[in-house]
């Protein structure tokens, strides 16, 4: 039977992906007064939400790929495969819907297709199939519940990763419920925001405790609240993806260069210094203006022009990882260098690339404010950057309307913060060196269990079998007698095993 | 092509037949430097034993005189700089150190495993002790991580850890089950031989009873041949059924333990069992052996011993004195042991 954990982290998750989706999917032109019904009569129109077909198209052939792998190979999880090939079934008609269908295809053609009820089978299909996956590899999916369970266990006792995820997640609720908060046709160039009589409030008008007035308005008499809020997203996907992409170069990059050492090394460290030594500026304006003014191109410049400093500081740390005793350990078991990489240096350097991808994180969103300052941003999509371009072009600063930069400045400053805080915080997480060695112990589990340790042990009895339990032993050093086989009386007394104690049902609770 | 392939193997071939009813291992004549700045360290010189299967033999000796060069030479896990020099490590009929890379990666776990010195230092620390221990199985068999972690968890219950212990990660563990999960690794591939690098250093003496109580069972259960690399007389008396005790690259005294232990005839074995305790005589203070060994880029002439032996005469620093067999399997590398027979 399915274990009741699997079930709830699937039951729990999907809706979660589906409404995430939805929300960044969710029609700009939509008026806010329209709302929710937007979504259900959406649901059967042929035109709201949109994809490029080739992202469908790009769907369809890698679902239906790794389904048809998995078949050949015989894995395990078979109705996991079939739930994927049926997926990528659903993305093939999607795509050729979303292609204009009879009216001859197009890949480029990204207004029709249903996409609300396709967004909808798609997401129930990909929990399906997490959930056949999760019953077909039960050993993976036991691991993978334990580690994202123990995670956030040590997250959560970090104080500053909590204030930084408290910060970070209204920034990111903000930017997901966009369409909720503003209407997007206050962004259009012609809508100037208008009091309770009908006048319209003009340039530069400070603050008041009307709602979208409460930023004051710009220099043509636009709401800035509407443009801060709108602007996070820009802001935040720009960051992300950014850094995103400029850490796994990096961490590829650095990783490579120090674990080869010798010519290859080499090649990629003077690599590294060339893209060091280019003045970042200049070239980025230029990489700007060459793409095209867009928040694509921003990302990608960014992306593309800040990972050499990632890749010296993980190769520095490479370069240690590699002469350390497991590592020839593995080498003697006969591992190749991409396992070793991949197994032993990658989880060792990824406290150090964490650290990294959230300072670069921060440095990508300034990027982006600063690419956006200069003018080279995305003049249809506003950034914080971008409202500060216009504040400062537009003489926001010597009036003093203080209303217009403030906003965006402190909101950068704040996403700044937080990424430092949960880079911290995780990185306490990742490194197992950091962590006390009582977090495999057994009184936090009897106690985050609410239970005492005689419950907990008459637990034990029913689900594993283990045998004797001694209060207050933290470790097995004390074996009695090796001889013996070793499988009760060294046993530890919970039953969860290293499956996190705290998770409501165990196994010997597992299907009611 | 192939012809000369073939006269290239044939008197491999006709050797391997010769020792075919031999042991499972032995080493002959095995020397292997380091190639350093100043010259060629020689780590290991004319090195020779053998090994019976279900047979344990130690490899005894102070710090620095090669007993672990020795073992890596067998498994050819040298250092970059480190090269069999001549010598032949016969294993199962096969030379080893003839065989290429990619020979010796089919030999490696499957047939010859290693415990490695420092339990702490060859595992991860970040990566679940349980899935180390699987990737020898996963490599060598071709099993998928899920099955080899079934099979991890059998070889837990085998050294003696609970099974519940195999996603704990290095630090959770304490030293002695960090030993045990090494030990647990070395068996993974259900190898003929397996050599402990100091299995027992930076253990406390009661853990340490406990690991090498638990070789010793296993080596029982599985019909295991056994090194155990050490610089302690006594690990080696308790456990081995054969003895090699080297001194600056060479073996000076070999042969049962009991021989050597009862009838130590080299002035470093007598000097070395004098720097132990008796528990059962006497207390006296111990004695440590005085001077330094020599150094290996320009050995001596003579007796490399010479300098710091209680018994030395003028010739020890001139004439280099060969192995003498003085009992039966037990043999000396000593001017007088030569002189006595």
């Amino acid at each position: 039977m399915i274990p009741r954990r699997y079930r709830n982290w699937v039951l729990f998750w999907t809706p979660v992906t589906w409404i995430v989706l939805e929300l960044l999917m969710y029609p700009k032109d939509v008026p806010l007064s329209e709302g929710l019904s937007a979504v259900l009569n959406g649901f059967f129109s042929a035109r709201i939400g949109a994809y490029p077909a080739w992202v469908l198209v790009l769907g369809a052939i890698l679902t239906a790929g790794l389904g048809i792998l998995g078949l050949a190979r015989k894995s395990k999880a078979r109705a996991f495969n079939l739930v994927l090939i049926d997926m990528g079934v659903v993305f093939a008609v999607w795509a050729f819907l979303a292609g204009g269908g009879a009216s001859g295809w197009s890949a480029g053609e990204n207004v029709i297709g249903y996409s609300w009820l396709m967004q909808t089978v798609v997401v129930v299909l990909g929990g399906l199939s997490a959930w056949f996956w999760a019953t077909g590899n039960p050993e993976r999916a036991e691991l993978t519940t334990w580690n994202t369970h123990q995670v956030w266990r040590l997250y959560r006792a970090n104080w500053q990763g909590m204030v930084g995820l408290g910060i970070l997640v209204v920034f990111v609720l903000m930017a997901l419920l966009a369409p909720f908060l503003t209407d997007h046709a206050l962004l259009d160039p012609n809508a100037q925001l208008k009091d309770a009589g009908g006048q319209l409030l003009g340039p530069y008008h400070p603050p008041t405790l009307s709602y979208y007035n409460w930023f004051g308005t710009d220099q043509v008499g636009q709401s800035v609240l509407a443009q801060f809020i709108w602007s996070s997203r820009i802001s935040l996907i720009v960051g992300l993806l950014a850094a995103f992409i400029s850490t796994v170069l990096g961490a590829g990059i650095g990783i490579a260069a120090g674990f080869y050492g010798g010519w290859q090394g080499e090649i990629w460290m003077r690599l590294t210094d060339f893209f060091l030594v280019l003045p970042w500026l200049p070239l980025a304006m230029i990489l700007a203006l060459l793409l095209g003014p867009s928040y694509v191109t921003i990302i990608l410049v960014v992306g593309l022009t800040s990972w050499p400093g990632t890749a010296r500081v993980i190769r520095s740390d490479t370069l240690r990882v590699r002469e350390l005793q497991f590592i020839e350990r593995a080498r003697a078991i006969g591992s190749s260098n991409w396992h070793i990489m991949r197994r032993h240096v990658l989880p060792n350097v990824m406290p150090l690339i964490f650290a990294n991808l959230v300072l670069v994180v921060a440095i990508a969103i300034l990027s982006e404010t600063t690419l956006s300052f200069l003018g080279l941003g995305d003049p249809l999509n506003f950034s914080w950057g971008t409202m500060l371009h216009y504040a400062w072009v537009n003489g926001a600063a010597g009036l003093p309307a203080w209303w217009y930069i403030m906003p965006p400045g402190i909101a950068i400053i704040l996403v700044v913060l937080a990424f430092t805080f949960i880079g911290t915080a995780y990185d306490e997480v990742l490194d197992p060196k950091l962590r006390k060695r009582e977090d495999s112990g057994t009184e936090s589990r009897f106690a985050a269990r609410g239970a005492t340790p005689a419950v907990a042990m008459g637990g034990a009895g029913v689900g594993g079998g283990a045998g004797i339990f001694t209060p207050g032993r933290q470790t097995d050093d004390a074996m009695p007698d090796f001889n013996k086989p070793a499988g009760g009386s060294i046993g530890r007394p919970e039953s969860g095993g290293w499956v996190g104690g705290h998770i409501e049902d165990d196994e010997e609770g597992g299907e009611g | 092509m192939s012809a000369t392939k073939a006269k290239a193997k044939a008197p491999e071939k006709k050797r391997a037949e010769r020792i075919a009813h031999k042991g499972i291992l032995e080493v002959r004549e095995l020397t292997t430097y380091f190639k350093l700045g100043v010259g060629d360290v020689k780590a290991v010189q004319n090195v020779s034993f053998d090994l019976e299967p279900g047979e344990s033999l130690g490899l005894a000796g102070e710090s620095g005189c090669g007993k672990t060069t020795a073992a890596l030479s067998i498994l050819k896990l040298l250092p970059e700089n480190g090269r069999i020099v001549s010598g032949d490590v016969l294993f199962d009929g096969r030379n080893l150190a003839k065989r290429t890379e990619y020979g010796m990666s089919k030999i490696r776990w499957k047939e010859i495993s290693i415990i490695f010195q420092g339990a702490m230092n060859a595992l991860n620390p970040v990566r679940e002790t349980g899935k180390q221990i699987a990737e020898p199985i996963q490599l060598h068999e071709g099993l998928s991580e899920a099955k080899a972690m079934v099979r991890v968890k059998e070889l837990y219950d085998l050294v003696g850890i609970s099974q519940k212990r195999v996603m704990d990660f290095p630090h959770q563990l304490s030293g002695g089950m960090r030993q045990r999960a090494m030990i647990a690794m070395a068996l993974a591939c259900n190898p003929k031989l397996v050599i402990g690098d100091e299995p027992t250093t930076a253990l406390d003496v009661m853990v340490q009873a406990q690991i090498l109580e638990l070789i010793e069972r296993l080596r029982k259960e599985l019909e295991l041949s056994f090194i155990l690399i050490s610089h302690d007389l006594s690990v080696m008396a308790e456990t081995c059924d054969k003895g090699v005790i080297m001194y600056a690259g060479e073996v000076v005294e070999s042969g049962t333990t009991a021989n050597i232990f009862n009838n130590a005839t080299h002035p470093y074995t007598r000097l070395l069992i004098k720097a132990f305790p008796n528990i059962h005589e006497k207390r006296e203070m111990v004695s440590s052996i005085k001077g330094d060994p020599p150094n290996l880029v320009n050995p001596p002439a003579g007796c490399g011993f010479c300098p710091r032996c209680d018994v030395r005469i003028a010739s020890c620093e001139t004439e280099h004195p060969g192995m003498v067999e003085v009992e039966a399997g037990h043999f000396v590398r000593c001017v007088h042991a030569e002189k006595g027979v």
